[in-house]
This record gives C-alpha cells, structure tokens and sequence, in this order.
C-alpha cells in the first residue's frame, strides 16, 4: 500500500500494519587500499523511523550512505534498499539521497531543476509540491536563479528541495542542516517529521544534538564499526564519544 | 645541446632564406607574383594597388595607429585581478589543450569570454508534462546567451558557403563543413555533458546510462537538423540552384544531425585520462569525433558533386549515403553507451 502524505514525496512502505526494514546491511564493509573505512557493519532500519547516524569525523558515516544509495560497492556483505541493491534503478526510485555537497546541473534554474528531478521519479502534478517546497523553504525570489548564483545556505535549500520533491521510501540525508540558518532548520525539522509521518525512513548523518534529540533512535559509528544502536541517550552516547567528538552529547 | 642544435639547423635556414630572395627577385623581374614574401609584400601594399590612392594607404596607417592608441590608453584601466584571472584561465585552458580535453577547453573558454546561461530564457517552459528529458534540453537551448546563438548561426551559413564553393572552387573546401558544423554540436550537446559533468546526480535518476544517453540526444539532434537547415538554405541562396541544396541537405540533414551529434557527444564526454598509459589511443579517441565529422559532412557534398546528370540523380546519389551515416551513428551510440556503463562500474 503506498500514499502520499503532507510530507510530499514520501511513499509509506507499511503493508498490512506491519513494517518492514526498507534499509538493510548485513556485514557491510568497504575498504580502499587495505584502509577499512566501514567494517562489518549491520543495521535494519524500519519504515517510518527517524535515525540519526553519527559518529566522529572519518567514523564511517558518509561510506554507509554512499553505499546504500548506490554510489559505492561494497567489499564485503550485503545492503539492501526496499529489497533491493542499492544501484539497481528499482532502488534508485525507492531512495532519495541528499549528499553533503549539493550538485546542480550549470544550465538548469532552481525550479527547472525541481520539475526535472520530479518529473524523471514519476511525480505526477509535481507543480504543487514545488510551489509548497519553494515557500516553505524560503526559495521565493530565486525559482529562476541558476545554481553559480546561490549561496552555500540557498545551495543548500535548493538540495533539499531536490531531495523531497520525488516519491521515495527512504530519505538519506548527510548533514543536512550545514549552511542552513535557524528558521531554514526548523522548517527541515518539520519537513523531515511529515515525511516520517507518511512512512519514509529517514537516515540523517549529523553531529547536531539537536537532529540526534529529533531522532527516535541513534546509530553510531565509531573506527568503521557499529558502536551503538538504540534511543539517543545522551548519557551512554558520552560514555561512546569524547565531548569534542560530538557536540553536545 | 640547444646551441648544437642551432648550429646544424643554421646552413638550412640560410638556404631556405637564399631561395625566398631569389625567388623574389625572379617575381620582381618577370612581373609574376608567385613567391610568399612576394605575396606577403602585396597584401601590405593592397591600398596602394589597382589604381587606388595614397590617401587610401594612409587609412590603413591611421587604423593601425588608432588601435594602437587605443591599446595603450586601455592598459590603464585594465583591473590587475582580473587580468591575473584571466592569465589563469588561458593557462588552464593551454594545459586541457595539451592533454587534449576539449570538454575542459570548452567551459574554460566560455568562463573566458564569460558566456554564461541567461537568467532569463528567451522562452519559459514550465511544468512536468511530457518527456522530462527532452524539455530539460530545450531548457537549456533557451538560456543560450545571444552569442552562442550568433556563433552557430554563422557556423551554419559558413558551412553551406563553403559547401558551394565546392562544387564551384575545388571539392576540397567539402572538408571544411562537417567539423566546422562539429564545433555548433558541441554546443547543443551541453546538456549530456552535464550529466557526464556531475554523476553523482546521474547515478541517482533512475535510468540506465545508455536509456539516459539516448533520451538526452533527441533534442540536440532536432536543434541540430535546424541548423543543417540554415546551412541547406545559404547554399540554396549563394548556388543559384535551390533544388539540389535543398534537395541534398533534405535528404541527408536527420542522418547527418545524428552523426554530428553523436560524434559531438563523444568529444564532450571523453576522459583524457582514461587512456593516460597508451597515448595513441587516447589521440585516437580524441581525434576520432573530429574525423568523423569530416567524413559525414564531404561524403554526401562529394557524391552529389562527382555524379553525373541532373539534380535528381545527384540527390538520389546522396541519399544512398544515409546507410553509411546511419552506421556510424549506430557505432557512435555503442561507444557512447560503453563508456558510460564502464564509468557506472568503476565509480562504485
């Protein structure tokens, strides 16, 4: 059963009042030259949550992302995005990443770029939803601006507009919140809660308390390995983590 | 070594030099024009010949003098930021030369000359109805700046101009049209270069490399079969015979388009590196769009021309040509389509 919810894109992956884990890695590693960037990592995230991945700088964090969107092979073990291999075109549709350097293509303007991403995942009466995105997040204004004229804050509204504005079952988002300014943030909290609502998981790397205090549940990394899975707990998360590693915790 | 160099090379030199002076002196004597420093010494003497008049010469001593005048008054306001930008830029564009990385020389050339998409498109194309890909395209042909637009233009009117001058001068100016007409390719192919440009956006739509590559060449060969167009109807105009250059770009210009494109795609999407440890495969690749080009644009011109018989056998003669242009458009989409699978495997 899919349906669309307030929270735009976002397809619901619940069947029959049951979840399932659309995201899955089983022993997942990858490592360049002998150096383990991600090792033997395991994790099933369910429809409808909300995780917060974190980790120290160099933890392994953006590896597993680029490796469940597809955009790397893993050495070793298996992911699996809606029962699929990340790379794989049905997987593509079911998964909608936002990566922590946002790309635009050099000739397309801010709402050219929305319609052309939401028209190639099948969005059908996309007009509204870009409309709805461009306001909420203070895009109005810039619709027609080509990407060399936006800052690193607009870039990255623009890339998160990109992100929501197709149907997908899981959102992976890196750092989302980087550039953005407070108001922009609380306008992505509440973005990022309607998506949830209507049945995307989301995965969110950060290093934000605040991000990790949205999430209903906290995966960190830490050397490549998985150092903890369960509530965000501040207290156990310091026992993990140095302060400086992670702000906050 | 260098002076050693010189110094085998200097009794060379000197008679290369002896034979130009006596050569001239040979023209001077028997009234001929026929050496290059003879030649030379006309073009800097053309006011003053065939009757014209002194004043006529010192036009072109004043032109010279204005530009210079105006050189120098020029330096002055020159910003040295943008000047030391600028010396940046060409040294870049210099290095992607040497390593032949045309897709590089092209946005480094447009940074140069600061040819950048319009804000404003001459038409605004909106919503998400229809083909996606082939409305991104025309998207991005409609915030063409004026001078792109004027620049293919002329391509087009060179091209047929010099398709006429084939048939009247001699067959070799046939050459000259299709990599002239590669250089109006490569700018509609902008928007498959885009997506070779950035594939971490490309390995996220989902769409095989080759269905993508596919999709993103229907409207470039459209824009493209325009132009031919243009080109068909200045050879129409400047031949005085219509019907055979209507008639040959007619039945040739789809073909031909797909070729030029196809070829122009190639070019905009090699990776000069790709073949760093075997050079002449690299130049290969490399040149291998440029003659292409060349093939696909004499072939049709040089048929017509050689055929005997009025204009009908001519265009029907060039019409046989299709099925060559048709085959390499086919091998053009292989290539295309293998580059883009084999980059898809090795990103991950």
């Amino acid at each position: 059963m899919s349906s669309r919810g307030k929270g735009g894109g976002a397809i619901a992956a619940t069947s029959g009042g049951a979840t399932e884990a659309v995201l899955s890695a089983t022993g997942l590693g990858r490592s360049y030259d002998g150096y383990i960037a991600l090792g033997s990592f395991t994790v099933d995230i369910q429809a409808g949550e909300f995780v917060a991945l974190i980790g120290p700088n160099g933890a392994g964090k953006t590896t597993f992302l680029n490796l469940a969107a597809g955009l790397l092979d893993p050495t070793t073990g298996v992911v699996e995005v809606a029962g699929e291999t990340p790379g794989s075109l049905a997987a593509r549709q079911a998964l909608s990443f936002l990566p922590d350097t946002p790309v635009f293509y050099e000739d397309l303007s801010v709402v050219e770029h929305l319609e052309y991403v939401a028209a190639l995942h099948g969005a059908k009466d996309a007009g509204p939803r870009i409309e709805e995105l461009i306001e909420r997040l203070g895009l109005d204004g810039w619709e027609d601006a080509l990407g060399a004229e936006l800052s690193k804050g607009m870039r990255q509204k623009v890339s998160i507009a990109l992100a929501l504005v197709r149907p997908f079952k899981v959102l992976l988002a890196d750092e989302p919140l980087d550039g953005l300014d407070p108001p922009s943030r609380d306008v992505l909290f509440a973005m990022l809660a309607e998506t949830q609502a209507a049945g995307a998981a989301i995965v969110v790397s950060t290093h934000r308390p605040d991000v990790i205090a949205a999430a209903g549940r906290c995966v960190a990394i830490r050397d490549g390995r998985l150092a903890y899975d369960g509530k965000p707990d501040p207290a156990i998360l310091t026992e993990i983590f140095d302060r400086s590693e992670l702000e906050g915790a | 070594m260098r002076e050693r160099i010189r110094r085998r090379m200097f009794p060379l030199i000197a008679s290369v030099g002896l034979v130009l002076v006596a050569w001239s002196a040979l023209d001077l004597a028997l009234g001929w024009n026929s050496s290059p420093t003879t030649m030379l010494g006309d073009l800097a003497t053309l006011p003053l010949q065939h009757g014209a008049d002194a004043a006529l010469a010192a036009v072109g001593a004043l032109l010279a003098l204005a530009a210079l005048a105006a050189g120098l008054l020029g330096i002055g306001g020159l910003r040295l930021e943008a000047a030391r930008r600028r010396a940046e830029l060409v040294a870049e564009m210099r290095f992607s030369a040497s390593v032949q990385d045309l897709r590089t020389v092209i946005l480094l050339r447009r940074q140069l000359a600061s040819e950048h998409p319009r804000r404003k498109p001459w038409i605004r194309l909106r919503g998400t109805a229809g083909n996606p890909v082939w409305r991104r395209d025309w998207q991005s042909f409609l915030r063409w700046p004026v001078v792109r637009i004027v620049r293919v233009v002329l391509i087009a009117v060179a091209a047929g101009g010099l398709a006429v001058g084939g048939y009247d001068l001699t067959p070799v100016l046939f050459a000259l049209p299709g990599p002239l007409l590669l250089v109006a390719a490569l700018d509609l192919i902008e928007p498959l270069a885009q997506e070779s440009d950035h594939p971490t956006r490309r390995l996220l739509l989902p769409f095989t490399a080759s269905e993508l590559i596919r999709r993103h060449l229907w409207a470039p060969v459209t824009a493209m079969a325009l132009v031919l167009v243009i080109a068909s109807a200045t050879a129409a105009v400047a031949s005085g015979n219509p019907g055979l250059a209507l008639g040959v770009g007619a039945v040739v210009f789809i073909p031909l388009a797909a070729v030029l494109i196809c070829a122009a795609a190639v070019s905009a999407t090699n990776d000069p590196y790709e073949f760093a440890l075997t050079p002449q495969l690299a130049q290969t690749v490399s040149l291998a769009p440029i003659v292409v080009s060349l093939i696909a644009g004499f072939l049709p011109l040089f048929v017509a021309w050689k055929v005997e018989g009025g204009n009908g056998a001519k265009v029907g003669s060039a019409f046989g040509i299709d099925f060559v242009l048709g085959f390499l458009v086919i091998v053009g989409l292989a290539a295309l389509s293998l580059r883009f699978n084999k980059r898809e495997k090795e990103a991950l």
